[in-house]
């Protein structure tokens, strides 16, 4: 018995850390406590490219697929590879620079931390000081 | 009478096209296709300085840097003052083509450097940035004279909001959905792309005549409000009679006192995105064809004919499947009751997307050219030529979408109503190609 308990809690412990929540997160320096869902499109997107103070928006992206960047995806009503899609038109057609990909959602927090104007998002329970939490996504939330 | 076939290479029939002069082949410079790249997406940075420049001197400092950077000398020279980066990138499309001939047409197979495109991009301040679109096409070699190299754009781009942008210099204006984006073949699914856009057919397929295929001012912009979003574009650029003849001088001038105005309209909501788009200019193009065709009389008549493009786009999104649908309607008002050269496009692509690498589609584009033609003893004679394509395709992305390999199969006939009979032709065109960007 104490040995399936044992068992039990390795395969628990081993499982990844999965929270049910996506944290949209910025710097500290964007003018906002909040974001709407369209203007969250609009930025991921490259139609809004600078903050309401004038500072230029720099997007942080999550590089491999995961729970999480599919939910923060899904959230915006755009998988990941027509997000893909996009940024790649804008960069063809002079009209923007794809985000930043970094591989790890611990380099995206630390990057938006010492970027002002940037943005990009984690799984809530990796939500650390020094940035602010702009929308909290459920998994599986569309609106 | 000019005879000039009217789809050569690898259009080409066994007998001769009609004695009739192609509307709108061949004329103004010419267009070309293009390719980028880009590591991880594409890019290859040169770091300059990060000095903010905010007076007029130093933008225009800025702007004379990018151009000596651009034009004068190689991409490799490291940033320059108060720039940020100056992007160098592109990307290419090899491709193998074997056309089998099925009916009054010709088999054949070629390998083929498709298109090549250089791209510059650099932001010359908060709002300002600089962007140059040079292109080469079908295996290019000026040495061996070989497919074509164009300046595609260089223009300099103005960002006041989303919903108020300004391009000024050589620019691919907005029509419909798919011209912008022709050339970049990264991120189309097709080897051989709908006819009014196959800038490597352009010497068989009136593209200039059914798109606009340049403008050199561009105001654009978008808004959303919730799901909805509304977009435009208004543009305007030369007529289409640009001098291309050495003799004259000034080549690439155009003379006319006449100008293209265009535009497209567009809206987004949910699944669904459309859009409206036209273009007027004025064009004397039969004259500057066939001149041995016409008399100076018949010739005079086409002067200034005023030309309308008319198209509209649509595109229904819905989980992975994909539907892009477009008509092109270009008229002419020459008045002349027996003649028409008005010419006609749409086409339809149906695809699906499976575990967001692999795209299926199918595709049916239909193109329709109407010709006239003068000649003393039988005064003007009309030719309606009809493409009719139905393809399929698959495309396969990888690496971050910065390779994809193609494959399709179109079904090609090729249907002329001319005074004499003529032989309908038909062949099955089978291409693969890899698209690249660096």
């Amino acid at each position: 018995m104490r040995i399936l308990a044992i068992c039990i809690l390795c395969v628990l412990l081993a499982a990844p850390a999965t929270s049910a929540e996506v944290a949209v997160i910025a710097h500290p320096s964007v003018p906002a406590s909040e974001i709407s869902k369209s203007h969250l499109l609009d930025i991921f997107t490259g139609d809004v490219k600078e903050w309401k103070n004038g500072e230029p928006v720099i997007i942080v992206d999550l590089k491999p697929r995961s729970d999480v960047k599919e939910a923060f995806y899904d959230y915006l009503g755009k998988s990941s590879s027509r997000m893909k899609s996009i940024w790649m038109r804008n960069m063809l057609t002079g009209e923007g620079t794809p985000p930043e990909s970094l591989e790890s959602q611990a380099e995206i927090l630390e990057r938006v931390k010492n970027t002002p104007g940037a943005i990009g998002y984690v799984n809530r329970e990796l939500v650390a000081d020094g940035v602010i939490t702009l929308r909290i996504i459920q998994f599986g939330e569309s609106e | 009478m000019v005879h000039k076939s009217t789809f050569p290479g690898l259009l080409r029939a066994k007998t001769p096209a009609p004695p009739l002069t192609p509307i709108g082949v061949g004329r103004g410079p010419a267009d070309l296709l293009q390719f980028r790249s880009e590591r991880k997406l594409g890019r290859v940075f040169f770091d300059g300085s990060r000095a903010v420049m905010t007076s007029a001197r130093c933008r225009v400092r800025q702007f004379v840097w990018f151009l000596l950077a651009v034009g004068l000398i190689p991409a490799t020279v490291a940033g320059q003052p108060g720039d940020s980066r100056l992007r160098v990138f592109g990307y290419l499309q090899g491709s193998f083509y074997y056309q089998a001939n099925v009916k009054n047409s010709e088999s054949a197979t070629t390998f083929t450097t498709q298109q090549l495109n250089i791209l510059m991009q650099k932001n010359l301040a908060r709002r300002w940035r600089g962007f140059v679109n040079l292109a080469f096409t079908n295996t290019y070699s000026s040495y061996r004279n070989w497919g074509a190299f164009s300046i595609e754009e260089a223009w300099v781009g103005y960002r006041k909001h989303r919903y108020l942008n300004l391009k000024m210099g050589l620019l691919i204006p907005r029509f419909n959905y798919l011209n912008e984006y022709r050339n970049r073949m990264p991120v189309l699914p097709y080897i051989i792309r709908p006819l009014a856009y196959e800038t490597s057919f352009q010497e068989d397929v009136p593209i200039e005549d059914l798109v606009p295929q340049r403008a050199f001012v561009q105001l654009y912009g978008s808004t959303r409000r919730s799901e909805f979003e509304f977009d435009y574009a208004a543009y305007a650029g030369n007529s289409p009679d640009v001098n291309s003849d050495p003799n004259q001088g000034n080549t690439g001038v155009d003379f006319k006192t006449s100008a293209l105005f265009g535009g497209r309209i567009g809206f987004e909501y949910s699944l669904l995105k459309a859009g409206f788009s036209a273009t007027h200019d004025e064009i004397d193009e039969l004259s500057g064809l066939s001149p041995d065709s016409l008399t100076q009389s018949a010739a005079s008549q086409f002067e200034d004919t005023p030309r309308v493009r008319l198209g509209g786009d649509l595109r229904i999104e819905y989980r992975d499947i994909s539907f892009r649908a477009e008509v092109i309607s270009v008229q002419y008002d020459d008045g002349i009751p027996d003649v028409n050269v008005d010419q006609a496009f749409w086409y339809a692509t149906l695809g699906n997307k499976f575990f967001d690498r692999l795209f299926i589609f199918g595709t049916y584009w239909d193109t329709g050219i109407n010709q006239a033609q003068w000649t003393e003893d039988k005064g003007w004679e009309s030719a309606n030529v009809k493409i009719k394509i139905p393809g399929v395709g698959v495309a396969y992305y990888m690496h971050d979408q910065t390779i994809t390999l193609k494959a399709g199969v179109a079904w090609v006939r090729i249907d002329i109503d001319y005074p004499i009979p003529y032989p309908e032709r038909k062949f099955n065109h089978y291409s693969l190609a890899i698209s690249v960007m660096f």
